[in-house]
C-alpha cells in the first residue's frame, strides 16, 4: 500500500497558550488505511484533525496529502482531497433540508445540477439516509444528521474521511449506527476511501486496522487494536477506557486467577473460559 | 423526599392547534433515599417526565405527590418555587446554563435565588466545588476558558449548592472521557450513600443502572412500560431489545457464557461477574 | 414563549394552496393588499371576501386557524376602528359627547377599515402558515435578483437567511432548556417589578449568545471543511419551478383584481 498522507516533526501551539497541543508528529498513514486515534480530552487528537485540511496551520513541520502539501497555495485542493466530520451533528448542518445541506460542498465547488441531483441520491443511499431526503434537521436524531454529515463528505468524492469525535454526542444506538456504516463504507470502497475516526468509543476504535494512542501533544503508541487494548493498565494510565474482556481479565487476575496475556475479544474471552472451566 | 405519580398525563400547548402529546397514565413511585435510573428512547417521554419531577411543567391530568406538596393540574409553576428549593436538576450539558463573570458567582446564583444568604451561598458554593474535583485556583475565573469538562463540574456544582433532596440528573456524564465518566458517578453515587440524597439518573449507559441503581423505570411512547429492580428489568433482555434498549454489557457477557454451557447467576456488573467466575476457575487452584 | 403565536408559523399539509409555488404566494400576498384598497363598496368587499374565504377553504387548514392568528392584533384593530367611529364628524350623526360624535359615516368607515384588516392579515398568513420559511426566502432571493445590478450580495444574504431560518429551531430549544435550568436553580421570569423581570433574562441571553457564537464558529469550521469560499461562482441545488397550478393561481386572482376594478369603475 502507498502512503496518502505524511506528517513530519509537526507542532501546534494555540495562541494565547504556554503547552503545545501537538509536539513534533511524526506519522504515515497509508491509502485505505482505517486508523483510530484515541488519547484524554486535551490530548490533541482534535488540533491533528484540524491540521490536516487547513482549518489550522502547523507552527513547524510538513504535511502531505496524497503528494500534496498542506499549505495555504494548496487549500482548495486539500479541501477537495479531505473530508471531515465533527463532534456537534447541529453545528456542521448547513442546508434547510437533508437533500441541501449534502448538496452543500458540491455548490461550493460549481457542480451542475444534474450531476447534484444524482450524487444526493446515492450518497444518501449508502448512508441509508434516502427517505429522509426531505426532512428538516430539526426533525432529525442525531445519529441522522451524522449520516448526513457522513453523505455530505462522500459527495464531494475525497481520499480521506476524517471523523472527529463524530459519535461522541450520539446515543449508543446512533453510535452503533454509525461504526456500521463507516464498516460498510470501508468495505465497499476499500482503498479509494483513508478513514481516520478520533474517538473515546472502544467499539470503533477496535473496528480501526491500526490505532494511535496521542498524550499530550505526543504520539505514544501505534499498532494494531489487539495490541493497543491488550495492556488495560496502559491505557488506563492515559485516562482511556478499557475493553470489556480486558477488564474482566484484569478483575480475574487480581482475584488471584492465571489469564492469558495476549489481547482477547469477548467472543475470545468467552470461548478461553468455556475451556478453562469445562477442564475441571 | 419520597415522590408518587398517579395516572399523570401532559399536553404540550393544550388547546391550540399545536397540541402534542408529552406523556399519559404515568404511574410510579420513587422511595426516599433510594437511586432510580430512567431508561428510554429519545422522545419517549422522559425528559417530559423529569420537568415535572421539579414542578417545571404541571400536569394536564393526574396528581403528584412530591414529598408534602401535592401538584395538581390547575397550579402554575410559580406556586411550586418553594418545592423547587429542595430539587436539583441537572440538564444534558448542563455548562450551557453558566453565565456569571466567575465560577463561585456562577455557583453561588441557585442558593441565592433560593434565599440564603450570601455567606451561606459562598459556603455551599466553595463545598460543592470541592466536591466536584474543582481546586480554589478556579474560583476566580471565568467559567467560559475552562476545558469543556471543567465547565461541566462547575455546573454541576452549580446544581450540588442548593444542597437538594432529590438530585435529577439527565445524561450527566455524555460527551465526557472515560476518566471523567467514571470520577463523576463514583461522586453521585457517594453523595446518595452519604448525604442521603434521593438521585434520578436519566441515561443510555446500563452499565450505570446496573452498577448504581435501586429501581428501573423504563418510558416508551410517554408512558412507563416497567418498572422494577435492574434485576427484574434486565431479566428480559429480549423485551429490551425490541425497544432498542441494552443490557448491561456484564449481563451480555454472562449470556454468551450460558449459551455454552456456563450458567452464572443475577450477574449485571463486572464485579458479580469476575467473582462468580474467580470461583468456578479458582476451584482447587487456590487457598 | 411563543407557542401560541399563529402569525409567521408554518403548518405542514398538502393542500392546492400548500403546493404553489412560493414566488407566487408571495407575490399575490402583496397584491392583495393593494387589490383591498380598490374595493371601496358594499360589493367589493364582499367579492374580496368571498375570495379569501375560498383561498382559506383551499388551504385545508380551517378558519379557526386563521381566527387565532387575529387574536394578537385584536386590540390594535379596535383601538383603529373606534378612533374611526369617534373622530369623522361627516355623514348623519347618531350620537354626540363633546368632540367625540358617532356619525353614519365614521361607524361605515370604521367597518370597512374592519375588514380590510382582517382581510389583509388572512392573507398574509395564508402565505406564512402554507410555505415553510425556507420556501419565502427562497422566493425573496428570487425576487431581489435585479439588485445585483446595484451590487448587493444577494447570493451570500440568502445563504446567511436560510442558515438563520435553519437555526432558529435549535436556538429556542436551546433557549427553552437553558431557561428550564435557571428556573431549576430558582429564577423566575415574569414576575415582580419591571427590573425584575428584566434582570431575571440576564442568565438566559448570556448563555444563549455565548453558546450561539461557539455554533457560529464550529458552523464556520464545518463550512469551510466542505470548500465554501464565498462569491458567486456557486450553482445551486434548489429551484423553484413553475407549474400549471401556478399559471391558474395568478389568472385566478388577476380575474378577482379585474372585477374588483370593474366595480370600482362601475360604482356598484
Amino acid at each position: 500500500m502507498s502512503e496518502l498522507i505524511k506528517l513530519v516533526n509537526v507542532s501546534y501551539t494555540y495562541p494565547n497558550n504556554a503547552v503545545p497541543a501537538l509536539k513534533n508528529l511524526n506519522l504515515t498513514i497509508n491509502q485505505g488505511e482505517w486508523v483510530a486515534m484515541i488519547g484524554h480530552n486535551g490530548s490533541g487528537k482534535s488540533t491533528f484533525a484540524k491540521l490536516l485540511n487547513y482549518l489550522l496551520a502547523a507552527d513547524s513541520g510538513d504535511i502531505t496529502i496524497a503528494g500534496v502539501k498542506v499549505e495555504p497555495d494548496n487549500l482548495w485542493t486539500i479541501r477537495d482531497l479531505v473530508g471531515m466530520v465533527f463532534q456537534n451533528p447541529d453545528n456542521q448542518f448547513v442546508g434547510a433540508t437533508v437533500a441541501d445541506d449534502v448538496a452543500f460542498g458540491m455548490e461550493n465547488r460549481g457542480i451542475d445540477r444534474a450531476t447534484m441531483l444524482e450524487r444526493v441520491q446515492e450518497v444518501l443511499k449508502l448512508v441509508k439516509m434516502t427517505d429522509f431526503v426531505d426532512r428538516e434537521p430539526a426533525r432529525l436524531s442525531g445519529g441522522q444528521k451524522q449520516r448526513v454529515a457522513i453523505a455530505s463528505v462522500l459527495a464531494i468524492q475525497p481520499q480521506v474521511l476524517i471523523l472527529d469525535e463524530a459519535t461522541a454526542m450520539l446515543d449508543p444506538q446512533g453510535r452503533r449506527e454509525m461504526i456500521a456504516i463507516v464498516r460498510e463504507l470501508k468495505a465497499r470502497m476499500g482503498a479509494d476511501l483513508t478513514v481516520i475516526s478520533i474517538t473515546h468509543d472502544i467499539e470503533e476504535a477496535a473496528s480501526a486496522d491500526r490505532v494511535l494512542v496521542l498524550d499530550d501533544g505526543s504520539l505514544i503508541n501505534s499498532g494494531r487494536p489487539a495490541e493497543i487494548f491488550a495492556d488495560a493498565a496502559i491505557l488506563r494510565e492515559h485516562g482511556l477506557a478499557v475493553p470489556f474482556a480486558e477488564e474482566l481479565k484484569a478483575q480475574l487476575a487480581q482475584r488471584g486467577i492465571a489469564v492469558p496475556t495476549e489481547y482477547l475479544t469477548m467472543e475470545g474471552m468467552v470461548a478461553w473460559l468455556w475451556q478453562s472451566i469445562s477442564k475441571k | 423526599m419520597a415522590i408518587n405519580f398517579k395516572e399523570v398525563g401532559f399536553t404540550y400547548q393544550l388547546g391550540t392547534p399545536f397540541a402534542t402529546p408529552g406523556l399519559h397514565d404515568v404511574n410510579f413511585t420513587i422511595a426516599e433515599h433510594s437511586f432510580t435510573a430512567v431508561i428510554g428512547h429519545t422522545g419517549s417521554g422522559k425528559s417530559t417526565m423529569v420537568q415535572h419531577l421539579d414542578g417545571l411543567l404541571i400536569p394536564t391530568s393526574g396528581v403528584i405527590e412530591h414529598g408534602e406538596v401535592t401538584i395538581e393540574p390547575d397550579m402554575r409553576p410559580r406556586d411550586l418555587n418553594q418545592m423547587r428549593a429542595h430539587v436539583g436538576l441537572a440538564f444534558q450539558f448542563p455548562e450551557a446554563q453558566l453565565f456569571e463573570q466567575t465560577v463561585l458567582k456562577d455557583v453561588m446564583f441557585g442558593p441565592k435565588n433560593f434565599g440564603r444568604t450570601e455567606a451561606e451561598a459562598r459556603d455551599a458554593a466553595v463545598k460543592a466545588l470541592r466536591l466536584v474535583g474543582m481546586a480554589a485556583e478556579f474560583d476566580e475565573r471565568t467559567p467560559f476558558d475552562l476545558s469543556g469538562g471543567q465547565m461541566r463540574r462547575v455546573a454541576l456544582a452549580g446544581v450540588l449548592a442548593m444542597e437538594p433532596d432529590l438530585l435529577i440528573l439527565d445524561e450527566p456524564t455524555a460527551g465526557l472521557d472515560p476518566a471523567g465518566q467514571t470520577e463523576l458517578m463514583n461522586l453521585f453515587a457517594t453523595l446518595q450513600r452519604e448525604q442521603a440524597l434521593t438521585i434520578v439518573l436519566i441515561t443510555h449507559q446500563m452499565e450505570y443502572v446496573a452498577e448504581y441503581a435501586d429501581q428501573v423505570i423504563v418510558f416508551e411512547g410517554g408512558t412507563v412500560v416497567r418498572q422494577g429492580t435492574p434485576q427484574e428489568v434486565f431479566a428480559d433482555a429480549d423485551w429490551l431489545h425490541e425497544r432498542q434498549l441494552d443490557v448491561p454489557l456484564a449481563r451480555q457477557f454472562a449470556d454468551q457464557l450460558a449459551q455454552k454451557g456456563i450458567v452464572l447467576e443475577h450477574v449485571l456488573d463486572m464485579n458479580q461477574l469476575a467473582d462468580q467466575l474467580a470461583e468456578r476457575l479458582g476451584g482447587g487452584r487456590h487457598v | 414563549m411563543f407557542n401560541n403565536m399563529i402569525i409567521g408559523r408554518y403548518m405542514p399539509g398538502n393542500s392546492w394552496i400548500h403546493r404553489l409555488d412560493a414566488r407566487v404566494k408571495l407575490m399575490l400576498s402583496v397584491f392583495f393588499v393593494l387589490a383591498v384598497f380598490i374595493a371601496n363598496s358594499v360589493v367589493g368587499y364582499i367579492i374580496a371576501i368571498v375570495f379569501a374565504a375560498l383561498v382559506i377553504q383551499l388551504t385545508g387548514l380551517g378558519v379557526r386557524v386563521f381566527a387565532k392568528g387575529l387574536q394578537p392584533l385584536m386590540w390594535l384593530m379596535l383601538f383603529t376602528v373606534g378612533l374611526q367611529i369617534l373622530f369623522i364628524k361627516t355623514g348623519h350623526v347618531w350620537f354626540q359627547w363633546g368632540f367625540l360624535s358617532i356619525t353614519s359615516d365614521g361607524l361605515t368607515n370604521g367597518v370597512a377599515i374592519f375588514v380590510r384588516f382582517t382581510l389583509i392579515i388572512f392573507f398574509s398568513t395564508v402565505l406564512t402558515l402554507t410555505t415553510p420559511p425556507l420556501g419565502v426566502a427562497d422566493a425573496l432571493e428570487v425576487l431581489m435578483q435585479p439588485l445585483k445590478v446595484i451590487k448587493v450580495p444577494v447570493d451570500d444574504l440568502a445563504l446567511m437567511v436560510s442558515i438563520a431560518l435553519r437555526f432558529v429551531p435549535t436556538l429556542m430549544d436551546e433557549a427553552e432548556t437553558i431557561m428550564n435550568a435557571q428556573r431549576a436553580r430558582g429564577v423566575e421570569f415574569n414576575e415582580g417589578s419591571i427590573v425584575k423581570r428584566v434582570r431575571a433574562y440576564v442568565p438566559l441571553l448570556i448563555p444563549l449568545f455565548v453558546n450561539a457564537i461557539k455554533r457560529a464558529i464550529e458552523l464556520g469550521d464545518a463550512m469551510e471543511a466542505r470548500g465554501y469560499r464565498g462569491g458567486t461562482q456557486r450553482t445551486k441545488y434548489r429551484v423553484l419551478t413553475w407549474h400549471t397550478q401556478d399559471t391558474v393561481a395568478m389568472l385566478g386572482f388577476l380575474a378577482f383584481a379585474l372585477v374588483l376594478i370593474l366595480v370600482r369603475v362601475m360604482g356598484w
